[in-house]
């Protein structure tokens, strides 16, 4: 082995490795920045990943079809869609507006919220490390979007973008433990914070923390966005209270969160890249 | 390097970026794979190479595996290239020097790699922050994608000394 050491092929081999270190270090060092070869690469692969999620997807769904039957699979997705407008109607009721359904579809999110600029984009990869469900986006720069661009669905509140290259995004979705979103139960208007869990992502949910030790929280709850800190907007549907727990402190109560949709396979999503009340680029971290 | 041979080293070489290629591509597709038993198909495909063609070309393709990698991941840039580059020319040492170029070996050597990396991402990402509950996500998450790993490993093996053999016989 001797003899590799002492050979070309390694001097290039550790040229090259120490090329990559320089790369990475500067990575680390400069924070969010992507490094070019990074953009150039990405800029290659988004379309490949776009059609190869895409033929994944329609496969899937033709499986899924298959195994239990398009009338059942038809009549899931509409008990679906009527369900996320039951909780957003849920929420309006709550807050006493004139509006009735909320986020059912993207033309009803524009009706209610006209300060809201979109941009929908496809899930195009997912990081196999990652065990919060992040993913990667088929829209970037290129597209308006920018890092701290709220990431939403027709039935609720999905994630944050946390880096963006010319033609893709990486979100983190908000069952991550670095994401944490201002939330208010829309029964008791009682506010406190959400949170990933390691534990609860494992099945899809997260954490409501900081509601008072008397809170009058129950299971069922609708909890949503509060706006404040200007990161997401005010009132987009987060979950349902699913169960209460008091913190390990007993200071205060927990409440376990089931978001509407399955955040561990949303395959469309819709970017914010606007709205009223969000916070200017630079205080939004 | 005569014209023929040439010729027939850039065509594998080709080959082989395609197959790295698409090893990426599948194992970024979401719905593709359950999540628990999602293989890094990249480490099966570059074992294999590294198994074959040895450490110089291990490691240059695992250098472009983990450029790759490192466009999807969220950690920082550049963390999977040097790992592969490594793994492709470590692997290519071990099969010079101790392990003979079996199935065996690639379903070994592959389900190691996978392993190795997942308990680096897992500490790096999860363990030292001290997340309640990480250590579950080991029985989980990482062993189970270690052992598809290996059982991929293995086909890709099968598949990248199919293409070797293809290319000897043509350069005879």
């Amino acid at each position: 082995m001797g003899d590799f050491f002492k050979g070309t092929r390694f001097k290039i081999l550790a040229l090259i490795l120490a090329l990559v270190l320089a790369f990475t270090l500067r990575a680390a060092y400069s924070g969010t920045a992507v490094p070019m070869i990074s953009q150039l690469t990405a800029w290659l692969m988004t379309p490949l990943q776009r059609a190869s999620a895409g033929i994944s997807y329609a496969v899937s769904d033709a499986a899924a079809g298959l195994f239990s039957g398009r009338r059942l699979a038809q009549e899931n997705e509409s008990l679906r869609n009527e369900n996320a407008a039951l909780r957003s109607m849920l929420v309006e009721y709550e807050r006493a507006k004139s509006e009735n359904e909320q986020l059912k579809e993207y033309l009803q999110i524009r009706d209610k919220n006209p300060d809201f600029d979109f941009e929908p984009a496809m899930v195009v990869g997912r990081d196999t490390a990652s065990r919060f469900y992040s993913f990667t986006i088929d829209k970037g720069s290129n597209d308006g979007i920018s890092v701290n661009d709220p990431v939403i669905t027709e039935e609720g509140l999905v994630g944050l973008v946390s880096e963006v290259g010319f033609t893709y995004s990486k979100v983190l979705t908000i069952l991550d433990v670095a994401i944490q979103v201002g939330a208010m139960d829309s029964v008791t208007r009682e506010i406190g914070v959400t949170s990933g869990e390691l534990p609860l992502a494992e099945q899809g949910m997260l954490l409501l923390s900081y509601l008072p030790r008397e809170s009058q929280a129950q299971p069922g709850d609708i909890i949503a966005t509060t706006g404040i800190g200007g990161v997401f907007p005010r009132d987009i549907v987060i979950g349902s209270i699913s169960e209460l727990r008091p913190d390990s402190k007993g200071l205060s109560l927990n409440a376990v969160i089931e978001p509407p949709a399955d955040l561990r396979a949303v395959r469309d999503v819709l970017v914010v890249k606007s709205f009223e009340g969000q916070a200017a680029p630079e205080s939004t971290r | 390097m005569e014209q023929k041979t040439l010729r027939l080293f850039l065509w594998k070489n080709f080959i082989y970026t395609l197959l790295i290629l698409l090893a990426y591509l599948l194992q970024e597709t979401p719905a593709l794979f359950p999540v628990a038993l999602r293989p890094v198909l990249v480490i099966s495909m570059v074992t294999a190479i590294a198994m074959n063609e040895g450490e110089f070309s291990g490691g240059l393709f695992g250098l472009f595996g983990g450029l790759l990698c490192d466009t999807a991941v969220f950690h920082i840039f550049g963390a999977a290239s040097i790992f592969f580059l490594v793994l492709g020319c470590g692997c290519g040492l071990l099969i010079i020097y101790l392990i003979q170029p079996t199935v065996r070996s690639a379903f070994l050597l592959s389900g190691s790699f996978a392993l190795i990396y997942g308990l680096a991402a897992h500490y790096l990402i999860y363990g030292m922050w001290g997340y309640e509950g990480a250590a579950r996500l080991l029985f989980t998450r990482t062993f189970p994608s270690a052992v598809s790993t290996a059982v991929f490993g293995m086909g890709c093996f099968w598949l990248v000394w199919k293409i070797r053999l293809a290319f000897e016989d043509a350069a005879r």
